[in-house]
């Protein structure tokens, strides 16, 4: 397995923060391997369509990436190597990373590493959530824009987030009936942090455009409001919206119905910490997202040496600030590999900085504005579903509680929460706040379920043929 | 602060021994350096309620699965218990020998249920086992329960009885007063009492030899992996002779791979092995080969506690006034917990114990000075 | 639900179509089509039943990391439809009680 041994940087990650580092400190003169579960390069945001679809270029354009191919091309750089269909699903030893590529595991040594495994959707638990027919905003995006496939035909979208906009667009472009859009910020608060769009025209643009059409087709924009319940026998046939309070708690009284057959969750990401869990890595709380982030330093390493992170796994900025900051955690990986000398790294790095900081600015504001609101987390009702994989319902951790679990840990052994296929990406912070309030702690102080591996699912005869790889090596 | 029994270490020993000694009304405090109760071997166990294979732990094993029959009922609390029975094959004929020599044992011991299966018995009882197998053994009174849930639901009772629980707290060292033991020092202050329980698990020898026994426990990495839930032919736990792994079954529908331990290899880690599961998992292929589609969907491991018998310590520890220990489980301490904890309560309060402890003899191996 | 369309047709050219079973029923796919776009086209929302509540499942997070799409595939159970390409001649199950 000689030709898969890791080069001296490995790139997890084939998304934009992930090219951009690889790119980066190739250009150094680094030789990186970037690995990636996807068949093909983009990530999210610049996820491609299959290749036996035939897109002509004015609709790509058109669609959002005029950029998109001008960046996969920067992994045909000479010194990269890209590992397509693979995925990390585990740290042994402290830098050791098992693969996974196709029907085979291996294990790897690593040197420096550079994390860019971006985000998912995140969950919002209300009764009836589990439905078919209510999706992520990722999740629908993803199919509108890679699959052609519409999720429905009258669709609700709920959500708290710049994100929600350009969807509503999309839909509404591709003949979707929009029933109504609930925005749960509240804006008259947000207004104080818009100083952050100074110099950023261009996104106040963009979201201009993005309002006329929703005028144009008569939909229903209401802000400060949250979806609160959801029913239907099979799939979701209504959904309930409700105003929140000062508190982002729904106000009795205020519900509105709506009959629709899809429902499309829009309330933000939460990182994949993950890997950089299984790293070992310590997790920042960002009060903003009220969840959990790698910690890193101004050059995007964290708390391991030699481990960085890029992109959305540790920032909400979009795709110009995952590409400003791959661009740092390229530079800083290659300085540490002794490709740039002090001088040469100081030199490149101060602008690229500058830019991220550029960037960040509006990705600050914009962070506050939609900052996850307190109110949010209680919404559902004792037999709402908290886990998905394990059916656990919000009656059974508060049992848990009384029964003396003080902490994410003792809730999961007590309930099962966070023990199935997902290992907790979905449930743990819709369970976080519920343990902070019945123990009266602080989130922050809470810890996320512990990664183990694999944390992505294995059949074991898939195990298997580590054992054998192993002989070999 | 002062009671009548401290016990150091709130595993499922600890646990159980709080919990009868509080039903017979004696001021008890746990300690625990947790954050919780059972969050070591306890709680992370294969979760197996086995008598079979057993050897001087045999008594023991039978007397507490009599207790586990009604547990649930008596802690108020659902434990997962089942009686799925256990099978144990051998894959060659030295092995058929050793399978046969247990079952006398076992035979001779009053548990007469358990009875040699032939490959077909086997191949029925698990559709899809290996034909490499060559014979197999039966019990249908050993069973399975959920780790997680035990240990807690004996804390949870002990604290109805009034027992306190304090976790967080590490034991440091033990008070002593000439040849008695009174009480123990924690990282945040003394605890006195008239009598200390030692049942800190892997970590119990250094309290131990503080007061002149040694009670060598030599840490192993046991190892489990997790499968996904999903319709599957395991109906019982099933153990093979010379393989070092098992399949058990749970409740929930998963299946638990266990990769029995070895000792001293990883020390007091408790990590997963890419060598170990990986090697495991092309074996465990060989003996139910249906299991190559299923995922892991995790992976976990605990310390096992090696003695040089292979048997436990307990009791009273000799030469010293109010000083119990009940460490050195290695496999089998979740099933012996509960009549273990039984035992030491009994013990503790004057009551001479109704099964034989001269086995298990805490200062069976050479005193140290002390 | 009326399922006329859910296909986007403007500005897009599929390749040639090929057959899958869905319980039974011949569904069209195209080449480059997860499984879970073949059913959601098909106005087929719920994907499986639940092992301990028995509640309807489908698409939920669209990127293999929910695990809440599981359909059973040529006999191999609990495949994330998501992430799955259709394959001809695929024969899929849901994973209803
Ligand atoms: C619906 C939607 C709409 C958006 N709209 C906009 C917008 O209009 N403007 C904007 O600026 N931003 C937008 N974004 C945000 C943008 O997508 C992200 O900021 C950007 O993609 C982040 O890039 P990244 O490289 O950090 O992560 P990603 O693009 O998410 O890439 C992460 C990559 O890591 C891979 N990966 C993860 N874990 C593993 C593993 N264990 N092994 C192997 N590979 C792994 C994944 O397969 C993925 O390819 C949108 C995002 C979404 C989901
Ligand atoms: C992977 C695995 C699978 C197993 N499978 C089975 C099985 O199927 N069936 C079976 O019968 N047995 C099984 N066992 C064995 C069984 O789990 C143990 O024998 C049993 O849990 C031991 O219980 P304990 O209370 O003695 O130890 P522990 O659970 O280790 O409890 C000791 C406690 O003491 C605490 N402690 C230690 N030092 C201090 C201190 N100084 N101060 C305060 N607290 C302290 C520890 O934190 C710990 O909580 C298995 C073990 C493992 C690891």
């Amino acid at each position: 397995m000689n030709d898969l041994t890791l080069a001296p940087l490995t790139v997890v990650g084939a998304g934009p923060a992930g090219i951009m580092a690889a790119y980066t400190a190739a250009e150094a003169g680094v030789d990186v391997t970037v690995i990636d579960e996807n068949p093909l390069p983009g990530g999210q945001y610049l996820r491609q369509s299959p290749p036996e679809f035939t897109i002509p270029d004015v609709v790509a354009a058109h669609s959002g990436h005029p950029e998109a191919a001008a960046l996969y091309r920067k992994l045909e750089h000479p010194r990269i190597r890209t590992m397509h269909n693979t995925s990390v699903w585990g740290v042994f030893d402290g830098r050791m990373l098992a693969l996974a590529e196709r029907d085979r595991v291996y294990l790897h040594k690593a040197n420096r590493v550079v994390i860019a495994t971006g985000a998912y959707d995140r969950p919002l638990a209300f009764p009836g959530w589990t439905l078919p027919g209510i999706l992520g905003a990722g999740a629908v995006m993803r199919m509108v824009k890679t699959q052609w496939v519409l999720p429905g035909k009258r669709v609700l979208l709920a959500g708290l987030g710049p994100l929600q906009l350009p969807l509503a667009d999309l839909l509404l472009e591709s003949g979707v009936e929009v029933v109504c859009v609930a925005e749960a910020a509240n804006l008259f608060l947000g207004w104080r942090h818009l100083s952050g769009f100074w110099g950023h025209g261009d996104r106040i643009w963009e979201a201009y455009t993005y309002i006329k059409t929703l005028v144009q087709h008569r939909v229903p924009v209401f802000h400060n409001h949250a979806i609160v319940s959801a029913s239907g026998k099979e799939q979701v046939e209504t959904a309930t919206i409700a105003r929140l309070d000062g508190s982002g708690q729904p106000i009795a009284g205020t519900e509105r119905q709506f009959e629709v057959d899809t429902v499309c969750l829009g309330y933000g990401f939460l990182p994949s910490i993950q890997l950089a869990m299984a790293f070992g890595c310590e997790p920042r709380f960002d009060e903003n997202l009220s969840w959990f982030v790698p910690r890193h330093n101004d050059h995007m390493e964290t708390t391991e040496p030699g481990i960085f992170v890029a992109g959305d796994v540790t920032d909400f900025g979009g795709a110009k600030v995952a590409l400003a900051e791959g661009r740092v955690a390229g530079l800083a990986a290659a300085h540490q590999l002794g490709a740039l000398d002090d001088a040469t790294f100081n030199r490149l790095v101060a602008p690229a900085l500058a830019e991220l900081r550029h960037m960040n600015r509006v990705a600050l504001a914009l962070q506050r504005i939609y900052r996850f609101r307190r109110g949010l987390a209680f919404l559902a009702s004792d037999d709402t579903i908290l886990c998905r994989c394990e059916d656990v319902t919000l009656a059974k951790v508060k049992q848990a509680l009384a029964d003396g679990a003080i902490d994410l840990h003792q809730v999961k052994l007590g309930t099962r929460a966070g023990m199935g296929y997902c290992q907790g990406r979905c449930c743990s912070a819709l369970i976080a706040p519920i343990v902070a309030k019945e123990t009266k702690q602080s989130i922050s102080t809470l810890h996320p379920f512990t990664v183990r591996p694999p944390i992505q699912p294995i059949p074991l005869q898939m195990l298997a043929t580590g054992a054998v790889s192993m002989a070999v090596e | 602060m002062k009671t009548d029994v401290v016990i150091v270490g709130g595993g499922l020993i600890g646990c159980a021994t709080a919990y009868y000694l509080a039903k017979k009304k004696s001021n008890v405090i746990v300690i625990e350096k947790d954050a919780g109760v059972g969050l070591q071997a306890s709680g992370r166990n294969a979760g197996m309620v086995r008598q079979q294979a057993r050897k001087a732990a045999l008594p023991l094993a039978m007397a507490s699965v009599r207790l586990w029959a009604a547990l649930a009922q008596e802690l108020e609390n659902d434990l997962g218990y089942t009686r799925t029975g256990y099978l144990k094959i051998a894959l060659d004929e030295a092995g058929v020998a050793v399978l046969e020599n247990e079952m006398a044992w076992e035979h001779a011991h009053g548990l007469t249920e358990v009875r040699m299966l032939s490959p077909d018995e086997c191949r029925d009882k698990i559709i899809g086992l290996t034909d490499r197998v060559v014979a197999g053994k039966f019990c249908p009174t050993d069973g399975i329960a959920n780790p997680m849930l035990v240990t807690p639901a004996y804390a949870r009772a002990a604290q109805r009885l009034g027992a306190e629980i304090k976790t967080r707290t590490t034991v440091t060292g033990l008070l002593r007063q000439g040849s008695a033991v009174r009480g123990v020092t924690t990282e945040q202050g003394e605890i006195e009492a008239e009598v200390v329980v030692n049942a800190a698990g892997p970590w119990a020898c250094h309290l131990n030899e503080s007061i002149g026994c040694a009670t060598p426990i030599t840490p192993g990495l046991s190892q489990l992996m997790f499968t996904e839930r999903r319709a599957h032919n395991l109906v019982c736990p099933v153990g093979v002779l010379g393989f070092g792994g098992y399949f058990v079954p749970t409740h929930a529908g998963n299946m638990v791979l266990g990769i029995s331990g070895v000792p001293n290899k990883y020390g007091y880690s408790t990590r997963v092995e890419y060598s170990d599961i990986t090697a495991k998992a092309a074996q465990m292929l060989e003996i139910l080969p249906w299991l190559s589609q299923v995922s892991v969907i995790r992976t976990m491991s605990g310390i096992t506690e090696y003695t040089p018998d292979g048997e436990p310590y307990i009791g009273a520890v000799p030469g010293t006034r109010g000083f119990f220990t009940a460490v050195g489980f290695h496999g089998q301490g979740f099933c012996l917990g509960p009549i273990v904890g039984k035992i030491l309560a009994d013990l503790i309060t004057g009551k001479e114990s109704s099964i034989s402890l001269a086995t298990f003899k805490p200062d069976r191996f050479a005193r140290v000075q002390g | 639900m009326d399922t006329q369309n859910l296909r986007i047709q403007k500005g897009i050219t599929r390749s040639k179509p090929f057959q899958i079973q869905v319980d039974g029923q011949l569904l069209f796919a195209y080449p480059g089509e997860t499984l879970g776009t073949v059913l959601l086209a098909n106005g087929k929302r719920a994907f499986r039943h639940t092992m301990l509540s028995g509640g309807a499942r489908g698409i939920y997070c669209g990127m293999g990391v929910c695990f809440e799409c599981l359909v059973t595939v040529n006999g191999q159970a609990n495949v994330r439809a998501c992430v799955t390409l259709a394959q001809p001649g695929d024969r899929v199950k849901r994973q209803f009680k």
